[in-house]
């Protein structure tokens, strides 16, 4: 049969939505129609629940200072929302643009840690990480200044806690590899990182992630430095990722294949590993936070 | 109890109404008839089981009381085993997840024609006009808010398995089938389903059934 006509609806569906879901969230208060985001906005509500009441009311107030950003279409309106808020501006390419290699830092997954090496001038997310803690904390500073801060590393702490983030095999973190989520086509390993697997982890985890944690939990979950952080993303991809996507051995010798599956057993196995990651974020963010605001 | 139904890889209102007694708890016998086959108009004539419905199935008989239609079978098993089996508790909950289950009861006539159920096949590419796109994004626009605002609980549209999954099962093999494009949040929600382990029966069950319905293979590439 060769007189079919093919198209590939993916694309049209998924923007079509995406347009959709943009009216239907500017005329909802209900929250979390940026699923996408879904990741970064729980590590943000975990954050918040485990912050200080001083911290708080601190995050509260500079909140007030919104509109100043001038981003009407990002809405920063809550610490979810801000942690959002610098992937919505990447459709203000010209305001931000400069920001956009601060999501992530491709560590080598065949070759040594060197967080040095990756972090050209700066630009990458673990040296963000820092600069913008260092912004939030100066409170010479202007209150949108820091509230931009506070929005960059709400969402960076949840980046560099994504393996796919932090590593990398000459692949852009994953995205060069091609691949189903389960039955569902048209995804690459790191959309599938982004998204699927965050929803999945994060809406099949029992108790909740978005809870108070106590002092054994922070103390077991929490810690460490940015740096810390991503040597264990990279090492998660380095011992986990790279072998379920392609065999026991990581191909840094050969040519890495373009397309590979990531089936339920798969799905299964990342489960815990994404849960912790997200629980690490929240709970390395509340401390951070504290820390500069409390 | 006996559930009559249809053939497995092909008969989306059979597969809900499986899913519903399976929810339900209760026992029962299932019996699947080979609709569309040689003897089909024969058959839907002489059986008496059949008869109640018209023919149709699926058709649940319980002692002295049948019901037909899927969505019939969900509320009389909701009665006889409880409300909260089948239905979110919460007040804005269930709201959304009756009215969902009514949508997909009484529309989506264009993605039913075009892409109908068919569980063993895949056939990614087949081209869909715009009244199919606009079922799709309204399915996806539906799925997306139930699982924002009720979904935290777990994998499906309002976090336990109800009878809003119940009835978008069929939609889930379908978008499986003709690989439609969909967002995360909704890739997440299809593999939680597909590997639901009831649905993993009926899968199974579909792809070792020999009967084939030459109008719902057309778009399934030769």
């Amino acid at each position: 049969m060769g007189d079919r006509t093919i198209r590939d609806p993916s694309a049209f569906v998924i923007r079509r939505l995406v347009l959709v879901l943009a009216a239907l969230a500017a005329a909802m208060t209900a929250p979390a129609f940026a699923w996408g985001a879904y990741g970064h906005r729980t590590v943000a509500e975990i954050a918040l629940v485990n912050v200080t009441p001083a911290t708080r009311a601190r995050i509260t107030v500079l909140l007030k200072s919104e509109r100043a950003l001038g981003t009407p279409k990002c809405r920063v309106r809550t610490l979810p929302e801000a942690a959002v808020w610098p992937d919505c501006i990447k459709g203000e390419s010209w305001r931000w643009s400069y920001a956009s290699p601060w999501h992530y830092q491709d560590e080598p997954v065949c070759g040594a840690f060197d967080i040095k090496a990756d972090c050209a001038n700066g630009n990458c997310v673990s040296a963000q990480i820092e600069r913008n803690r260092r912004i939030l904390a100066d409170r010479t500073l202007p209150a949108a200044q820091r509230l931009e801060a506070l929005a960059f590393l709400s969402h960076f702490v949840g980046d560099i806690h994504q393996p796919l983030h932090s590593a990398d095999n000459h692949d852009q973190g994953g995205n060069a590899v091609k691949s189903p989520y389960g039955i569902a086509p048209g995804w690459n390993l790191h959309s599938i990182w982004d998204t699927a697997m965050a929803e999945r982890a994060i809406s099949a985890a029992l108790p909740p992630l978005v809870r108070r944690y106590d002092a054994a939990e922070r103390a077991d979950l929490g810690g460490g430095k940015p740096e810390d952080w991503l040597r264990e993303s990279w090492k998660i991809a380095q011992d986990f990722l790279y072998p379920q996507a392609f065999g026991s051995k990581i191909p840094c010798d050969t040519p890495e294949p373009k397309v590979t599956t990531w089936p339920e057993p798969v799905i299964q196995a990342s489960l815990p590993i994404v849960q912790k990651r997200i629980e690490q974020a929240g709970l390395r963010l509340a401390a951070m936070l504290d820390a500069t605001l409390g | 109890m006996k559930l009559i139904i249809g053939n497995k890889n092909y008969s989306s209102w059979s597969l809900r109404a499986w899913l519903a007694v399976k929810q339900s708890g209760l026992g029962f016998e299932e019996l699947t008839v080979p609709i569309l086959g040689e003897d089909w108009e024969q058959r839907k004539r002489d059986s008496e089981e059949l008869a109640p419905s018209s023919g149709k199935v699926p058709v649940l008989w319980d002692g002295d009381a049948v019901v037909w239609d899927s969505l019939a079978i969900i509320e009389y098993l909701a009665d006889k085993v409880g409300r909260d089996r089948f239905w979110p508790k919460d007040d804005a909950a269930r709201a959304m997840a009756r009215s969902m289950v009514a949508e997909m009861h009484s529309s989506y006539l264009p993605l039913r024609r075009a892409l109908p159920m068919n569980v063993r096949a895949t056939a990614h590419g087949v081209a869909i006009d715009a009244e199919v796109r606009d079922d799709i994004v309204r399915i996806l626009t539906l799925w997306a808010e139930a699982r924002a605002r009720f979904g935290r609980g777990g994998p499906f549209l309002f976090g336990t398995f109800s009878a809003a999954d119940v009835i978008y099962a069929p939609v889930v093999s379908r978008f499986r089938t003709y690989g439609i494009g969909v967002p995360g949040f909704a890739a997440s929600y299809m593999q939680a389903m597909w590997e639901h382990e009831w649905m993993r029966q009926w899968v199974a069950a579909a792809e070792s059934e020999q009967w084939v319905i030459e109008q719902y293979e057309t778009r399934v590439p030769s």
